[in-house]
């Protein structure tokens, strides 16, 4: 019974990791196995988030562990100057100059997948539009007058937004989506949906940096409990045998 | 084993361990009918066990101060040697705490284990629930997350509803105006240190209690009338070896389950951790939608089904005396069922329908103290908590009114 619900189980992960890690329907599943896309993501971050969003529940040396950057390599590049690899990771922004410069404090994104979803991160990159009555000119289709500008724009193109008659944004089932505006991007769409991938299942990483090592010890714990179960089966039977 | 025969027999001679170990579990006699429902008591137990050993190591690295929880929790994910395994062991075992507590309290209703002789069993467990419940709700507090923050805020207020005392008696639970730093230090000290030690009291007397009378059984016979020379019940086996080996199957198939849920699904899809709690408590942003853990959820829904003021008082007093009373009234089942017989196999029609309707009514009130507050789920909560309560205030009537069949003497297989 046990080793039917096991093996049931163990096939179902595999055949999870099997399914493409955007569905048709555009939802994203985080891949942690795929090295290279969590890499790409830290670069990502490093490149375009580190200015203004912490990861504080992070650390440097945790990453160049988890993602296989070797310490030395990691050091020369992609340590900040301030920073040593034991350290956890900060924002260059102050909260302060957040507050003035944008009007609201730059949210740590060390939990963000967790709090949110992967796939909302996933979205939300892509969601951003051209909206001129905001201060930084866009506005994002999943968070109503964010704060944040569309710093991935030279790479995505301008966006616009398009709804359909009668129908504004933010409302329950708008109608609306964006659609690709006059000035290109530096990248083609499918290229920028693989960034957005990278950052969402780079901070999905974030927020869960202990499932690397919680997965492969728990199918070791469950072939024991499994066993373990087998025995005491056999064992209560033995006794119970003369029990009428 | 020379040696270790002499050791038992030096210990022996000054703290009675044969005789303990005889009265307790060789000679112990328990029904030979128990089922599966029967092995929920030794999980409790289990599982209690498991929050004291996990809650000593988390409280090793935690902070409970309110600047410094939150970040605490997490350097126990990710900088404590496998203080992720140790939370959510912690986290997890809180879940599967009360869907055992649950299952072992149905198993009470449905056999009639309450029943005389066993009023003071029921009663101390219930008093044990009812203990673990408040350590669950300051345990909450703890990660200083925004729904524990606001979960507590909701819950200590109640107190504010009460005529007269109220605001300052909320004050005083508190320890300030609103849930504060002080409120988590206090929380902190009962859930590791007070609640803890009551709780391994209660379980003492819980089970010494139970060992005194015996266990009931599926049938509701009382095997101690058919008893051979020595007094031993005959439809009896003892409990070494008998139900040692049974319960050491039950807690292997769970920790299966269990291992499952803590290595794969520790979140548990937003029920054992919620979304909003991985964002820390910010006294100044009400989350738009504030919802009790999973197994505060039906009685939450009870809280908000009240609606309406009566009698000049508050919806919100009413609301928490209807809550209140929906875990007291389980403390009175012993004194409610008049019925003859102990077992639900044996009470008639009108008891298996109540009993269906409580369960019923219990799930549904689940679901709607998860949802977010409207028309429907408030209608949908006001009938469910008319069924919850007609189980037990009706019950003096229809169990001592319809017809039951008859108890056979003996047990069976």
């Amino acid at each position: 019974m046990n080793r039917a619900i096991f093996i049931a189980l163990l096939s179902c992960f595999f055949s999870l990791s099997a399914v493409a890690a955007v569905s048709d329907q555009g939802i994203m599943t985080p891949d942690f196995n795929d090295r290279a896309s969590l890499q790409r993501g830290l670069k990502i971050y490093s490149n375009y988030c580190s200015g203004c969003h912490q990861l504080s529940y992070m650390r440097y040396k945790e990453i160049s562990i988890d993602l296989g950057i070797p310490n030395a390599l990691f050091e020369e590049n992609l340590l900040p100057k301030y920073a040593r690899i034991g350290d956890q990771i900060t924002a260059a922004m102050t909260p302060a100059d957040a507050k003035r410069w944008f009007g609201a404090k730059a949210p740590d994104l060390t939990l963000e997948a967790k709090r949110r979803s992967p796939n909302w991160i996933y979205h939300y990159l892509q969601s951003f539009y051209q909206d001129k009555s905001r201060p930084l000119g866009v506005n994002n289709l999943l968070l109503k007058n964010v704060a944040m500008p569309n710093v991935l724009e030279h790479l995505q193109g301008q966006r616009l937004l398009q709804c359909k008659q009668g129908e504004t944004a933010f409302k329950a089932g708008h109608g609306c989506r964006t659609v690709a505006g006059e000035i290109k991007g530096r990248i083609s769409e499918q290229d920028f949906k693989q960034i957005a991938y990278d950052t969402a299942n780079f901070l999905a990483y974030t927020a869960d940096p202990s499932r690397f090592e919680r997965e492969s010890l728990g199918l070791k714990v469950l072939l024991f409990v499994a066993l373990f179960s087998v025995f005491a089966y056999l064992l209560k039977k033995e006794f119970w045998r003369d029990v009428r | 084993m020379v040696f270790f025969s002499r050791v038992i027999n030096w210990l022996d001679e000054r703290f009675p361990i044969k005789a303990f170990y005889k009265k307790q579990f060789s000679e112990y006699y328990v029904p030979k009918n128990l089922n599966a429902m029967y092995v929920f008591g030794v999980l409790a137990m289990l599982l209690l066990f498991n929050q004291l050993i996990t809650g000593i190591w988390l409280a090793m690295s935690y902070t409970p101060t309110a600047a410094n929880a939150f970040a605490s929790i997490q350097y126990i994910m990710r900088d404590v040697p496998y203080g992720w395994l140790i939370r959510y062991m912690h986290t997890t075992g809180a879940s599967a705490l009360f869907i055992v507590l649950y299952i072992h309290l149905l198993r009470g209703l449905m056999y009639g284990s309450y029943q005389r002789p066993r009023e003071l069993v029921w009663l101390l467990g219930m008093t044990l629930y009812f203990i673990i419940m408040i350590e669950a709700f300051m345990g909450y507090l703890l990660p200083w997350g925004q729904m524990s923050y606001w979960g507590a805020q909701v819950i200590t207020s109640l107190f504010g509803s009460i005529p007269v005392i109220g605001k300052g008696l909320e004050q005083w639970v508190r320890g300030d105006y609103l849930v504060s730093g002080v409120t988590l230090g206090r929380f902190y000290a009962l859930h590791i240190i007070a609640f803890p030690i009551l709780m391994v009291f209660l379980v003492y007397l819980h089970l010494s209690t139970l060992r005194h009378v015996g266990s009931n059984n599926p049938q509701g016979v009382d095997i101690k009338k058919h008893v051979n020379k020595k007094g031993v019940p005959l439809d009896s086996i003892p409990f070494s070896p008998y139900f040692i080996t049974k319960d050491i199957l039950a807690i292997a198939v769970f920790l299966f389950l269990f291992c499952v849920v803590i290595f794969f699904f520790p979140d548990g899809f937003g029920f054992i951790l919620e979304k909003s709690n991985f964002e820390p408590a910010n006294p100044l942003i009400t989350p738009e939608h504030i919802e009790a853990a999973w197994y505060f959820s039906p009685f939450y829904a009870m809280l908000r089904a009240i609606t309406f003021s009566l009698f000049g008082l508050d919806a919100k007093f009413l609301g928490m005396v209807v809550m209140m009373s929906s875990v007291l009234i389980v403390f009175f089942v012993p004194w409610l069922d008049k019925s003859p017989v102990r077992s639900i196999r044996y009470k008639g029609y009108l008891s298996k329908c109540f009993l269906g309707l409580f369960v019923v009514s219990f799930l549904v009130l689940a679901v709607m103290g998860s949802l977010p507050v409207s028309k429907a789920t408030t209608w949908i909560s006001q009938f469910a908590t008319l069924g919850y309560f007609s189980y037990f205030l009706l019950m003096p009537w229809y169990s001592r009114f319809e017809t039951t069949k008859p108890v056979p003497e003996r047990v069976s297989l």
